[in-house]
């Protein structure tokens, strides 16, 4: 294409446009012309490159230097170098916020996977009930996490839940998960993966139809079942969309304050506090930049150590792009 | 158009000035308003909505209304959820973009300071206010309005607790409300029953900062202390295991709170009493109109906040909403205006008046409408202040010292068997480490 638009001719009124697209032509394609580098199309993308530093590495820097520093509220009093880390890493209770982040994040983007593959599988066939029941999906999804935690909880309360009068009028015993330190990051984790459950759908739905038909037919016609169609057939064509999907649910979870906040506080004893309610917490509760500025990147590490691990997983097995 | 004649000049001039005196009569009032600060916008932040519909936003609109026509100052309120007022302030100041006024309440007040968020009102107090007008307040709420001598902010309202009972369920079981810790575990223990409940608290550490509420009544009711004079945790001393012990026992021995509490915030209790779950909790004088609606004001008692001593009940801890001004605000002049029409007596009855806001000014108090039959509440309580009211705890640290009681409380609530000297003295020493 550059070399089109590059060959265009030298003199004349459309001199000047031609060359200025064979330099943006060339530019684009990372070329260097005539052994000069051409400095013309970055000096274009300059205004957006600037803008998307700001509101991206702006804030890392900031909290780099905050994490390296003692502070009262915003105030730096004091270089304190990797202190701040090596608190954080000795500190019992942030083990604990690590480790029900790695749970939340892992099992929740599992389930939500799990469940949006499910559903997508049931309704990705083109019907009214079948278009009712995706907007139905996708409720949870874009209400408010406020209002979700609220409903939850009331379904959960063991005193007063509607869910525990059903179960008792059949003789089972009732359920209060949230007042138990060992089933209420699980209950978290489930409600949190419910929620997220229709975006799941969504992506899942757009990668089957992206599934050209006869793979699936050359398949039955050679004798596949259908859990070995979904196994072998299905779940590798949908690799790329579920690398999408397992990103920016990963990002998502592990940014998540909310539903935690609303629906167990982190508690009962810190058995559901995430590392960004404590992050949270130490910003806007405690205003200990230092340390929340610390989990931060402790959280930016992870959420890119993940999204590498997911890229490498899935890379090496892909079978079209 | 004919000459003008001496006698035709002196009519139009008449007629002129009747026209300009009419016009000044018939104008609305806030153009009739004179002072130095007429045509001013100021910026609030506030919790409430002057558009809403709640008792309290109805009141906010009235009281903005009289302060308009007052002052000429025009009062743009931009709406803050409570829990984020203090957060929001730092940041705002720190960005150089304040409000220029804005609610501030007990809990986050130290540390909006420390964050050096507001500015001195101390010059404007003394250039308004007598010495008799600035002691005018019922109860001494300097601990919750100055930081080291200085004052940063004015009290508007006071929230008082007491122990709110169901008096109907009394009558059914033919008791009287408790005056002791015991007694109302009697009383609970009787009303208990059918999916109710006797007493409840909030264990969870969503509404955090409504936690030491609980605590303060009832450490310091059996004479204990939460923080020594250093403001150091002291809350292993004996009081303190007899409190936790007490609501450890209230959800396993006596078996009159649901073990649910661990995970209950503070608007869930207040709900669970609403909807006649539960028979006795400690409440705020705030909510008083909202619960009177709910189960009928013929059917709450309110009485003292019980102690293990049935001569003295436990203190009732106060907080409630004061008035400040942002570094960095734009017009803070007509902010003080603000502050000053705002804990004014007018303003006050308002608020009392139209929401049941407990006023914060004693002089308040006598107005007309305070000596009516739906304000005897208010003056039940504004006793129950004067004889035993005490400022709610606020240091720069409150959001920890609460997360460390409610960690502690939530340890004795899910191990029944759990030595509760113990679990304080690490939850005092995690507390002070902090410091």
């Amino acid at each position: 294409m550059s070399s089109a638009i590059g060959s265009g001719p030298s003199t004349g009124p459309g001199a000047l446009p031609a060359r200025l697209a064979g330099r943006l032509g060339g530019g684009l394609l990372g070329r260097p012309r005539g052994g000069r580098f051409d400095l013309f199309p970055y000096l274009l993308m300059l205004p957006g490159l600037l803008l998307v530093m700001f509101v991206t590495l702006y804030p890392i820097v900031f909290a780099v230097n905050y994490s390296l520093m003692r502070t009262q509220v915003f105030k730096q009093l004091a270089f304190v170098g990797l202190a701040n880390y090596t608190r954080l890493l000795a500190d019992p209770r942030f083990q604990t916020n690590l480790r029900n982040s790695l749970f939340f994040v892992l099992v929740g983007v599992a389930l939500t996977w799990t469940f949006g593959l499910a559903l997508a599988l049931l309704l990705r066939r083109q019907t009214w009930g079948n278009a009712i029941l995706k907007t139905i999906v996708l409720i949870p999804w874009v209400t408010n996490q406020v209002v979700l935690a609220l409903m939850w909880k009331w379904l959960l309360n063991g005193e007063f839940s509607p869910v525990n009068y059903l179960l008792g009028l059949i003789d089972l015993p009732g359920l209060n998960p949230l007042i138990s330190t060992v089933q209420a990051l699980p209950t978290l984790t489930f409600v949190n993966a419910w929620r997220a459950t229709g975006f799941s759908l969504l992506l899942m739905l757009a990668g089957l139809s992206a599934i050209p038909v006869e793979v699936e037919e050359a398949a039955e016609i050679d004798g596949a079942s259908r859990w070995k169609q979904l196994w072998y057939v299905i779940i590798p064509l949908l690799k790329p969309i579920s690398l999408a999907c397992f990103i920016t649910l990963t990002i998502s979870f592990f940014n998540i304050i909310v539903l935690p906040m609303d629906l167990t506080g982190g508690g009962p004893l810190n058995s559901t506090e995430v590392l960004s309610l404590r992050l949270y917490r130490e910003g806007f509760q405690y205003y200990n930049m230092g340390s929340a500025s610390a989990i931060t990147l402790v959280l930016v590490g992870l959420d890119l150590i993940l999204a590498w691990a997911y890229y490498k997983l899935i890379r090496a097995e892909t079978y079209y792009r | 158009m004919g000459t003008v004649t001496r006698r035709r000049f002196l009519r139009a001039l008449g007629h002129g000035s009747l026209a300009v005196a009419g016009g000044r009569l018939l104008a609305p009032s806030s153009a009739r308003a004179q002072g130095p600060f007429a045509g001013q916008t100021i910026i609030h932040w506030s919790l409430l909505n002057p558009e809403g519909k709640s008792l309290r936003e109805v009141a906010k609109k009235e009281a903005m209304t009289k302060f308009k026509e007052k002052t000429g100052i025009t009062v743009q309120v931009q709406v803050v959820p409570w829990q984020e007022l203090g957060t929001k302030l730092i940041a705002a100041t720190q960005a150089g973009n304040p409000p220029d006024c804005a609610r501030l309440n007990i809990f986050g007040f130290k540390m909006i300071v420390k964050a050096d968020g507001l500015v001195p009102l101390d010059p404007y107090i003394n250039k308004t206010y007598s010495e008799a007008q600035k002691k005018d307040y019922f109860v001494n709420f300097k601990p919750a309005t100055m930081v080291d001598g200085t004052t940063y902010s004015l009290q508007i309202e006071a929230i008082c607790k007491a122990l709110y009972v169901r008096k109907d369920w009394l009558a059914k079981v033919g008791m009287k409300a408790p005056r002791t810790w015991a007694e109302l575990v009697e009383v609970g223990k009787a009303i208990t029953g059918g999916g109710k409940w006797g007493y409840m608290f909030n264990g969870s550490k969503t509404q955090l900062n409504q936690v030491d509420m609980i605590f303060q009544a009832h450490i310091h009711g059996r004479g204990g202390h939460i923080l020594d004079a250093s403001d150091r945790g002291a809350f292993n001393d004996e009081a303190a295991v007899k409190s936790y012990q007490f609501l450890s026992d209230c959800v396993h021995k006596h078996k009159i709170t649901p073990p649910q509490v661990i995970a209950m915030t503070y608007d869930e209790v207040t709900d669970a009493f609403k909807a006649g779950r539960v028979g006795m909790i400690q409440e705020g004088s705030h909510r008083y109109r909202d619960i009177a609606k709910a189960v009928g004001e013929e059917n709450i008692e309110l009485t003292k906040i019980p102690s293990d001593d049935p001569r003295r009940a436990s203190p009732t801890p106060i907080v409630g909403w004061g008035m400040g001004i942002p570094r960095g605000s734009k017009h803070p002049d007509a902010a003080w205006e603000y502050i000053k029409f705002y804990t004014g007596p007018e303003a006050q009855e308002i608020n009392a008046r139209v929401a049941g806001s407990m006023p914060s000014r004693k002089s308040t108090l006598d107005l007309p409408y305070f000596k009516t039959k739906e304000a005897a509440y208010m003056r039940w309580w504004v006793d129950y202040v004067s004889e035993q009211g005490e400022v709610i705890i606020n240091v720069a640290t409150e959001a920890q010292l609460n997360e460390v009681m409610v960690d502690a409380l939530q340890q004795v609530l899910n191990n029944p068997s759990a030595n509760v000297k113990q679990v304080l003295d690490e939850a005092v020493k995690r507390y002070n480490q902090l410091l």
